[in-house]
C-alpha cells in the first residue's frame, strides 16, 4: 500500500494535521467555540476569493492573512458581551462564505473550487507538507507553553483576569493560532468536514476522560488513529479518505456516548 | 404616590423606545422598497435596443471565437456569448439570470450540442421561437467518437447515435462533444454554422460566406505547417485526463491508451487514485496529456508515480475575446505535440512569427514537465 507516493505523503499529512486537531479540539470543546470554528471555516473560502481579486497565484497566504483577522474579529464581537454572539458570528460566516461563493462562481464556473469542500489530501505534495509541520511545532511550542494559562483562562476568565493573566491577550493567540491551523489545513481536509475533525475527537475523549492529561491524551489517540484507519480503508474501497476518516470518528464518538450514557 | 409616578415614567420611556424603534422599522423597509422600486423602473428602461440587428447568442467560448470569425466586419449583425470567457468546460456551468435575459433577445442561439448544454434543455424549450442552432449537426455519425458511457464499448455507441433525432439533441456522455480540437471537424462546423447564418440573414450571406473562406484559409495554412505529425513513422500513445483531446489525437493519429477524466473532480478514494496509476502504468511509455484549464494536481500525482512526462493542453475554452484564440491555442497544442514525439520544429520559428501576441502560445507552446 506505502509503496504509492501518494499514500507516503498523505499518511505524513494525516499524522501531522490529526494530531494538531486532536489538541486544539480539547479547547475549543471546552470553550465551546464549536460554532466558533466553524465560521472560521467558511471564511476559508472568502480569503481565497480576496486572493483572486488580488491575482495572487498562491491563494494560501491571503486565506491565512483573512482568516486571522476574521477571527479576531470574532473574537471582538464575542467580547462585546452582548447577547446572541453567535447569531452575529452566523452572520458574518454566511456573509463571508456569500463573498467568497459570489467572487469565485463569478464565471459561473464554481467546480474549478470543488476541492475547497471536500479536501485533497491524496495529492499533496512534499514541499506542501513543509506547511503543515511548521503548524505541528507552532501549536506543540505554544501548548507547553501557554497550555497553563489558557486552561486557567477557559476555567474562569474572572479569576485569571485577577491573578494577572491577559485573559484577551490568550484568547486573541488561540483563535490566532486556531485560523492559522484550519486555513493550512482547509485544502487537505476541506471546508465540509474540517469541523468535524476539530469536535469529534474531543468530544468523544470528553466522554471518556477522567481528567485534563487522559482527555488530551484520548483526544489525540482518537484523532490520529481515526485519520490512519479512514486512509487505509479509503485505499480498498470507493469511499473518498475524508469523510471516511469523519464516519469513523463519528463512530467513535457514539461509542463513547453510549459507554457515558 | 411615588411609584405610581415612576410607573407612568418607565411607561412613557417604553413607548419612546417602541416609537424609535418602529420609526427605524419603517425607514429600513422604506429603503428596501424604494430600491425595489428602482430596480423595476430600471429594467423598464432596458428595453431600448435597436431591433434591426440580427442578434446572435453563442452558449461558450469556441463558438463565440467562431462567430467572431463569422461576421467580422458584417453590418447590423450582433454577437454576444453566454458563459464568460474563463469558465471554460460547460458541463458544470450554472446558469445566472444575465444569460437569459441573453437568449431573450436573441435571433439565433448557437450551441455545440451532444450534451454540452444540458443544463439549458429545460430553459431552451421556455423560447419556442429561438431558433437554436448545433454545431455537430454540421457533422457525420461517424465523425463522433464515443463519449464517457462508451469508453469501452463503441458498437452501443453508434446504435444510439443512430437513434437520436440529430448529433447535436444527443444527450450528455452517449458522444465525446469537443469536436472542434479536431481541424478538420472544426471547418465542417464553421461551414455548417457559415450556412445557417447565410440562410437567416441573406443580405449579409455574401460577407459570411467570404469570411468563413478566409478563416479556412488560415486554419488550413496552420495545419499544412504540422503535417509532419501526421506522417510520423511511430507515434507515442496518450493518456488524456480530459476526454477534449481525444479529437486532436484522433486528428494526428496518435494511439490514446487510455482517457481518464478527472480533472474536473476530487474527492477521491485512494482505491480510485491506485487504479488510477495502475492504469496509467500498463499504457507503458506513452505521453500524460492534461488540460491547462484544470489545477493540474492530479496530472502532476499521476507524473510523480509513473515517471511519465506530463504535457498541459489547451482545449481552446477559456482566454481572451480574440479572434485567432483557437488557432493560438491549436498552433500551441501541435507544438507540444512536436515536442512530445521528439521532434525539432522546423517550421516554429516562422510559426512565431505570426502569432500577435508573444506571451500567449509560450505557456502552451512549451510541453513542460510538471513539478
Amino acid at each position: 500500500m506505502f509503496q504509492y507516493e501518494f499514500m507516503k505523503n498523505a499518511l505524513i499529512a494525516i499524522l501531522l494535521i490529526t494530531p494538531l486537531f486532536g489538541l486544539l479540539g480539547t479547547m475549543i470543546v471546552n470553550n465551546k467555540m464549536a460554532f466558533f470554528s466553524d465560521a472560521l471555516g467558511h471564511s476559508a473560502i472568502t480569503g481565497i476569493a480576496l486572493g483572486v481579486i488580488l491575482g495572487m497565484t498562491d491563494t494560501t497566504l491571503s486565506m491565512i492573512i483573512f482568516g486571522i483577522l476574521f477571527a479576531l474579529l470574532l473574537n471582538w464581537i464575542k467580547y462585546r458581551g452582548k447577547a446572541g454572539a453567535e447569531t452575529v458570528i452566523s452572520v458574518f460566516a454566511s456573509c463571508g462564505l456569500a463573498i467568497g461563493l459570489a467572487v469565485l462562481s463569478m464565471g459561473g464556473n464554481f467546480s474549478k473550487y470543488n476541492s475547497l469542500l471536500i479536501g485533497d489530501i491524496l495529492s499533496i505534495t512534499r514541499t506542501e507538507l513543509t506547511g503543515l509541520l511548521v503548524a505541528f511545532v507552532l501549536t506543540v511550542i505554544f501548548w507547553l507553553f501557554c497550555f497553563n494559562r489558557l486552561h486557567f483562562v477557559s476555567i474562569n476568565p474572572s479569576l485569571a483576569q485577577s491573578k494577572g493573566v491577559p485573559v484577551r491577550l490568550y484568547d486573541n493567540l488561540f483563535v490566532v493560532l486556531m485560523a492559522i491551523i484550519v486555513m493550512l489545513s482547509i485544502q487537505w481536509v476541506g471546508l465540509l468536514i474540517i469541523n468535524a475533525l476539530l469536535i469529534l475527537p474531543a468530544a468523544a475523549a470528553r466522554n471518556l476522560a477522567r481528567n485534563m492529561r487522559t482527555y488530551h491524551l484520548f483526544s489525540v489517540l482518537i484523532a490520529v488513529i481515526c485519520g490512519v484507519l479512514g486512509l487505509v480503508l479509503s485505499y480498498y474501497t470507493d469511499i473518498a479518505t475524508g469523510p471516511m476518516i469523519v464516519l469513523l470518528a463519528s463512530g467513535v464518538f457514539f461509542l463513547t456516548f453510549l459507554k457515558r450514557a | 404616590m411615588n411609584k405610581k409616578r415612576q410607573n407612568i415614567f418607565l411607561q412613557r420611556r417604553e413607548k419612546r423606545k417602541s416609537g424609535r424603534s418602529r420609526s427605524a422599522g419603517t425607514w429600513v423597509l422604506s429603503v428596501l422598497l424604494a430600491a425595489l422600486l428602482c430596480i423595476g423602473a430600471l429594467s423598464g428602461c432596458q428595453k431600448t435596443e435597436k431591433e434591426d440587428t440580427f442578434k446572435v447568442v453563442t452558449s461558450f467560448y469556441p463558438l463565440y471565437i467562431m462567430l467572431m470569425n463569422l461576421t467580422d466586419g458584417v453590418d447590423g449583425v450582433e454577437i454576444a456569448n453566454m458563459a464568460e470567457p474563463q469558465t471554460g468546460c460547460l458541463h458544470d456551468y450554472q446558469l445566472r439570470p444575465k444569460d437569459l435575459v441573453r437568449l431573450e433577445g436573441a435571433d439565433l442561439f448557437v450551441a455545440n450540442g451532444g450534451g454540452m448544454e444540458e443544463f439549458l434543455s429545460d430553459v431552451l424549450s421556455t423560447y419556442p421561437s429561438l431558433m437554436v442552432v448545433y454545431a455537430l449537426d454540421g457533422l457525420h455519425e461517424e465523425d463522433l467518437l464515443p463519449g464517457e458511457e462508451h469508453a469501452h464499448g463503441e458498437e452501443d455507441f453508434h446504435e444510439e447515435t443512430e437513434a437520436a433525432d440529430s448529433l447535436g439533441a444527443l444527450p450528455s456522455g452517449v458522444a465525446n462533444p469537443h469536436t472542434w480540437l479536431n481541424p478538420e471537424l472544426y471547418k465542417e462546423e464553421l461551414q455548417y454554422i457559415s450556412s445557417i447564418l447565410e440562410e437567416q440573414d441573406p443580405e449579409n450571406g455574401e460577407d459570411y460566406r467570404e469570411n468563413c473562406d478566409a478563416y479556412i484559409r488560415k486554419i488550413d495554412e496552420l495545419t499544412a505547417e504540422y503535417d509532419d505529425l501526421k506522417e510520423l513513422p511511430s507515434k507515442k500513445g496518450c493518456v488524456l485526463l480530459h476526454e477534449s483531446f481525444a479529437y486532436l489525437a484522433d486528428a494526428y493519429g496518435f494511439p490514446v491508451m487510455e482517457t481518464v477524466d478527472v480533472e474536473k473532480d476530487s474527492g477521491f478514494s485512494a482505491r480510485e487514485i491506485r487504479q488510477l496509476i495502475d492504469l496509467v502504468r500498463e499504457a507503458g511509455d506513452a505521453m500524460i496529456i492534461s488540460d491547462s484549464q484544470y489545477s493540474g494536481r492530479i496530472s502532476r500525482l499521476l507524473a510523480e508515480e509513473t515517471g511519465l512526462v506530463t504535457y498541459q493542453m489547451d482545449s481552446g475554452v477559456s482566454g481572451e475575446y480574440e479572434k485567432d484564440a483557437w488557432l493560438d491555442a491549436m498552433r500551441g497544442n501541435l507544438e507540444t505535440l512536436r515536442t512530445a514525439s521528439g521532434m525539432t520544429s522546423g517550421s516554429a520559428v516562422a510559426s512565431e512569427n505570426r502569432v500577435k501576441d508573444p506571451e500567449k502560445p509560450a505557456d502552451s507552446e512549451t510541453g513542460s514537465r510538471e513539478e
